[in-house]
């Protein structure tokens, strides 16, 4: 297929026409860039004119002065030789010396100097710039002694005195020291105190703010130092707020800036920068001004505009300018509004037409799991992707694949600010939401109560089934998020917050960028038991959130546009079946040849069941067909839900501890209330119970997962730390010690399984009855199935069930027959001998009893004529059949009793019961083991209907009628059989039925 | 000659032959002497060589010795100031503490032990990062001092450092394999505060906790 390119633009840019979000990007990032460079320069300058200014005696270059540290004093610069001279004793001279007030010059008054200052300053040997060797004045007018300085008028005389810097002693008339009728004459140096009299000496630090302040530039910087010395002399007190010292460490806030400036707090123009941005971006945006900051700025922003949006690793600039590469930004073409950029003449850049990167042989498989998502990619090989995790520099692990299937709001509004205004690759920001690793990482990062609590979404799959799901998000900045019902929600583009459909879009951002092209062809995995409504509703937000991954001049492509799709696939664990019968070699080699399968998919929120039989099709229009049938499962087995039961059995063992300290628990699902724990334990997961829930799991993982830490449980009491309702020490948090029973629990875990287990091989039997297709391979899948107890369990129901099936054939013919093989267990992909030696640089291509269903949904592409997939678990409406068994209490009140089975279908009505009293029950089930007629009647569901008064009735053929309407509703009726035969002409009840 | 002369010349010879076999047996007599002089030499030498290997060893392990005791000294004078600090910590974090790291929290002994036990690491570690987060941050500093020493404790009973203190620095860019957002962070971006390093186990490469960061 040939790929026609845009011709109405060009390639290579001479200008850069950017929009108003981008635009807005580009100059506050360059804003706060350069309030960025000025702490990084600021922090470097005073180490930068160290050399030159870490000294005593300073002169400076725009000022007539010099500064001596010692005595934090400036001087007047002596060059100029306009120092007043004296006649020591003088009576004329004296009353001028006393009469003088200050020496003025550059805006300094200066004053006479101290004896303490003048020794230190003038001191002989001390490198005074203005004092040569023998101590004389270098530059003062031509007197006879020019070591001398006037030092004032002796206090309570008309005596002058002085210093005599040769001899490094104090002289003066009357005061002994100063030869009689002396005619020496002295120069009035005078001072300019930085700290007053005799003050101590100032820091390097001290000296160089003091010198800012007071404008002044040291002599001998090099001309850049010079220019950021000056700009920081002018600009100092407009920047003083967000400048401080401490420790010998110049600061600057440059976080309080740009805070300042972005909110206009700030709007001066300092070192040649003008930050009013607001008033420069409008007279930008409304054309009066023309844009004149940095082409950085602006390059900047394209080879970050992925990092910013979902955390990808930037783009490297040859991506530019490289000819060959270009960038897709740069192809979108002008919209209105859009500003205009100018490049430097030397400067061009790439633009990149989105359609060259398409990858149109190309093909994207996502299974899309309660837990985690796994993405696998195939152009050529097939790869998976890492999600949200985008330093592609970094080694992965195979953690790494598996993607949680989570998302974080930390500013919803900015983000659907954002995503409804661009068609394709909107301006949303990594910051407003997270998805995957650090989204999932996410809940554990702060205390319960606080906003992360409720910004965190983990149970997306699990919300699109509840027809009754209405959860409330709370983003970081504390706005309410509510999330309607699934099927009840549109598109975000149409006003809505459809989360799965903001989850198909990182996704589409980590499948399609300019690191790894562009794919426009995706299979989804299904849950083989959501409503087909569901199903269809799910395909369609990740349409909608994938297609907004693509850039816009590629969505305007309509050519292009015809290949992009979005369908689903097989379910998973049909999908886990293909890879599985794959890479265990069992695939038919010859036409006649039947492979049965069942999948034990133990994931880690709930188990799914299911069957098939793969062939090669006599026609061959297919590699292989397979036909997948007798779907069931387990809703409430799953890794984390035994996790959650382990720390429920752990808190009913400690009750006392967890009465006396008020620990609240939420009721894991399945499990039963025990008497007394109404007011500590909960249904609802309000923070802290769910909190304690979690913690206390994942402290007794080591038991499930059976790692080497399980050692420590039997050393001593579990210490751990839990939420209370009451405050202790001013903390609801509490340490406490709890009694863990290992061998308990693991017995515990082993029964839980062991129900699962029975469940599967009664599913299997009815799922294979008249099929007579042996062996049956069992294969297990999900990572839960990683753990030996499933193994140990399947090992010892094949070996019964392969007993009782001997038994059964003796039973009927008499024969003895070796029935061993007519199960074959397989582990989990990548846990048994198929297994290569883990190669890290393969890690992307591992199949596990995870990454299997993403690998194997490939297989299952359109057109691919591979592998076909009869579904026979959906009806000829594409809908998936009724799960529940319906039935009451039996015959001892206690058991359940099945009386409506999966056999009847949707729409056939069904004697239930008699009509004699208008209320009655029903109970229901998926659980396969149903349909032994043993199950405890309360570990079933109920509801209780009622009939009108009309509808009751003593008459022995009167009864109730129930029929299935969709796989979690039912319509019940009262009548006679003949009333039910036609079209029913009376009152029809609708029930709906949930599943825990 | 008569025969007296040649019974002379006879007995002279024969003492002549005498003193020549005599000077053979003494000159073979001398070498061995020699010979085994020799050898006792080389194996005098020896033993000296060995003498001052020994003397040199004995005087490297003193040093050691030396070395270890004032180590000792110092880690366990060193223990004695951060288990004095401790008293200080709030009740809070106390409680918390006497439940899986310090049993007796008066009692010095228990105190080093405690701490010495890895298992010990993770939750004082956790109860840090909860001062730090709840505002008690004198507390979270002295937790911090006795958290480091307990590394050090905990590393000083292995062959190698299992437990190695997460290095991370502000103006480093945000990696959240080994960093975590601490409160007023932005999601991506560089770490411009430090509120808590982590801590790896060197063996395995797991990080066990990671540091808490602010990013912006």
């Amino acid at each position: 297929m040939m790929i026609e390119l845009p011709k109405n633009r060009p390639s290579r840019l001479s200008a850069v026409r950017v929009n108003k979000i981008q635009f807005n990007h580009i100059f506050t990032d360059s804003a706060v860039a350069m309030g960025e460079k000025i702490a990084r320069d600021l922090a470097a300058l005073k180490d930068d004119i160290a050399p030159v200014a870490d000294k005593r005696f300073v002169l400076f270059k725009n000022k007539k002065v010099w500064f001596d540290r010692e005595v934090s004093g400036l001087f007047p610069r002596m060059e100029d030789r306009d120092l007043p001279v004296f006649q020591c004793n003088s009576s004329f001279d004296n009353r001028a010396i006393k009469n003088f007030k200050c020496f003025e010059r550059e805006g300094f008054k200066f004053s006479f100097l101290t004896f303490q200052e003048v020794e230190k300053t003038f001191g002989k040997g001390k490198g005074n710039p203005y004092l040569d060797g023998s101590g004389n004045l270098t530059f003062c007018k031509n007197v006879s002694h020019r070591s001398n300085i006037i030092v004032g008028i002796k206090e309570g005389s008309d005596c002058s005195y002085w210093y005599d810097a040769s001899n490094n002693c104090r002289r003066g008339n009357e005061c002994g020291n100063c030869p009689g009728n002396c005619t020496y004459t002295a120069t009035l140096v005078p001072i300019y105190r930085l700290r007053g009299k005799n003050a101590a000496a100032m820091s390097y630090f001290d000296s160089f703010f003091s010198w800012i302040k007071l404008g002044l530039m040291p002599e001998g910087l090099k001309a850049r130092q010079e220019k950021f010395f000056s700009d920081l002399i002018n600009d100092y007190p407009t920047l003083e707020e967000y400048i401080t010292v401490e420790d010998e460490t110049i600061t600057f806030d440059s976080a309080h800036f740009s805070a300042d400036v972005l909110s206009g707090a700030f709007t001066e123009t300092v070192f040649g920068y003008d930050f009013d941005i607001k008033g420069t971006l409008n007279a930008v945006l409304d054309g009066s001004k023309q844009y004149s900051g940095s082409v950085g700025a602006l390059k900047t922003e394209l080879l970050n505009c992925d990092h910013k949006r979902a955390n990808i690793q930037p783009y490297d600039e040859r991506i530019l300018t490289d000819i060959n590469r270009g960038h897709w930004d740069l192809f979108e073409p002008a919209r209105e509004g859009d500003i205009e950029i100018d490049l430097p003449q030397d400067e061009m850049l790439v633009a990149r037409p989105p359609q060259m990167d398409v990858r149109l042989h190309g093909l994207c498989a996502i299974d899309f799991g309660t837990k985690s998502t796994i993405v696998v990619c195939r152009d050529g090989d097939a790869r998976m992707l890492r999600i949200g995790k985008g330093d592609y520099s970094k080694a992965p692990t195979m953690k790494d694949f598996e993607n949680p299937t989570a998302i974080e709001l930390r500013d919803i509004n900015s983000f659907l600010d954002a995503y409804r205004a661009r068609v394709g690759r909107p301006f949303t920001e990594w910051d407003q939401v997270t998805v995957s690793h650090q989204a999932a990482e996410a809940i554990f990062k702060a205390d319960v109560g606080s906003s992360v609590y409720n910004s965190v979404f983990n149970e997306l799959k699990q919300w699109a089934k509840d027809e009754q799901s209405y959860p409330i998000l709370k983003d970081l900045s504390g706005v309410t998020q509510d999330i309607k019902p699934y099927l009840e929600t549109q598109s975000i583009d149409g006003g809505d917050f459809d989360p799965i459909e903001l989850y198909a879009y990182y996704l589409g951002l980590y499948i399609n960028n300019m690191h790894h092209k562009i794919y426009l062809d995706y299979i989804l995995s299904y849950p083989v038991n959501y409503r087909k409504d569901v199903r269809e509703h799910i395909r369609a937000s990740f349409e909608r959130g994938l297609r907004k991954s693509l850039p816009p001049a590629l969505q305007a492509d309509e050519q292009m546009m015809k290949h992009f799709r979005v369908y689903l696939g097989a379910s998973e664990p049909a999908a886990y079946a293909i890879s599985a019968l794959e890479c265990f070699g069992l695939e038919p080699k010859r036409i006649g040849d039947k492979i049965a399968y069942g999948v034990f998919d133990f994931g880690g929120g709930t188990t799914d069941f299911d069957f098939g039989i793969e062939y090669i099709p006599e026609n061959k229009r297919r590699n292989f067909v397979i036909d997948q049938f007798g779907f069931n499962g387990d809703i409430l087995l799953g890794g984390e839900n035994i996790l959650e039961l382990l720390a429920y059995e752990v808190y009913k063992d400690n009750i006392d501890i967890m009465r006396k300290n008020k620990i609240p628990f939420a009721l894991p699902p399945g499990c039963e209330l025990f008497a007394g724990a109404e007011t500590l334990v909960s249904r609802t997961k309000d923070a802290s119970s769910h909190m304690n829930n979690r913690i206390l799991a994942e402290k007794l993982r080591p038991i499930w997962e059976h790692t080497d830490e399980i050692k420590s449980f039997g050393e001593d009491a579990m210490p751990v730390t839990l939420f209370s309702r009451a405050k202790n020490n001013d903390s609801y948090t509490l340490g406490v010690k709890l009694n863990v029973d290992v061998k308990r629990l693991e017995k515990r875990i082993e029964e839980r399984i062991r129900v699962g287990v029975e469940n599967f091989f009664q599913s299997m039997y009815s799922a294979f009855e008249g099929k007579a297709v042996y062996p049956i391979h069992i294969f297990l899948a999900g990572n839960s199935c990683r753990s030996a107890v499933v193994k140990t369990l399947f090992d010892e129901f094949i070996k019964q069930e392969e007993g009782k099936l001997a038994e059964n054939i003796k039973a009927d013919s008499g024969q003895d027959k070796d029935t061993s093989g007519t199960f074959i267990l397989h582990q989990p992909l990548g846990m048994g001998d198929e297994a290569s030696a883990l190669d890290p640089s393969m890690l992307d291509r591992q199949r596990t009893g995870k990454t299997g269903v993403a690998f194997g949904l490939l297989r299952c592409r359109k057109g691919g004529k591979d592998i076909k997939i009869n579904n026979k678990n959906v009806d000829r409406d594409d809908e998936v059949k009724f799960q529940y068994f319906l039935g009451d209490a039996g015959a001892d009140g206690q058991t359940f009793t099945v009386r409506i089975g999966r056999e009847v279908k949707y729409g056939e009505w069904a004697y239930f019961t008699s009509a004699d009293e208008a209320d009655f029950e029903i109970y229901y089930t998926t659980t396969p083991r149903a349909l032994k007629n043993n199950l405890p009647i309360e570990q079933v569901s109920m509801v209780r209907c009622v009939l009108d008064d009309e509808d009751v009735s003593e008459d022995d053929d009167a009864g109730v009628y129930v029929r299935k309407v969709d796989p979690n509703t039912i319509e019940y009726a009262a009548g006679s059989e003949d009333d039910f035969k036609g079209e029913f002409k009376g009152k029809i009840y609708r029930q709906k039925l949930s599943q825990v | 000659m008569d025969e007296h002369e040649t019974l002379t010349a006879r007995r002279l010879n024969k003492a002549r032959e005498e003193v020549q076999e005599l000077r053979g047996r003494l000159k073979g007599m001398l070498s061995k002497i020699d010979q085994r002089s020799k050898k006792l030499m080389s194996e005098i030498e020896g033993l000296r060589a060995e003498n001052r290997r020994l003397e040199q060893e004995k005087s490297s392990l003193q040093g050691t010795l030396k070395r270890v005791r004032e180590q000792s000294a110092q880690r366990f004078e060193r223990g004695w100031e951060l288990f004095q600090r401790y008293q200080e910590v709030g009740a809070h974090a106390r409680q918390i503490l006497q439940t899986g790291v310090f049993a007796h929290e008066d009692d010095f002994t228990s105190f080093i032990c405690g701490g010495a036990q890895p298992k010990s690491l993770a939750t004082l570690w956790d109860v840090t990062n909860e001062c730090m987060r709840s505002g008690r941050r004198e507390d979270a500093e002295i937790l911090w001092d006795i958290f480091e020493y307990c590394v050090e404790l905990v590393n000083s009973t292995k062959e190698k450092d299992i437990y190695a203190i997460l290095q991370v620095d502000e103006g480093d860019q945000f990696d959240s394999d080994f960093q975590t957002e601490g409160p007023r962070s932005r999601a991506q971006g560089k770490v411009i505060e430090v509120y808590l390093r982590g801590y790896r186990n060197n063996y395995n490469g797991d990080v066990i906790r990671k540091s808490v960061v602010r990013v912006g």
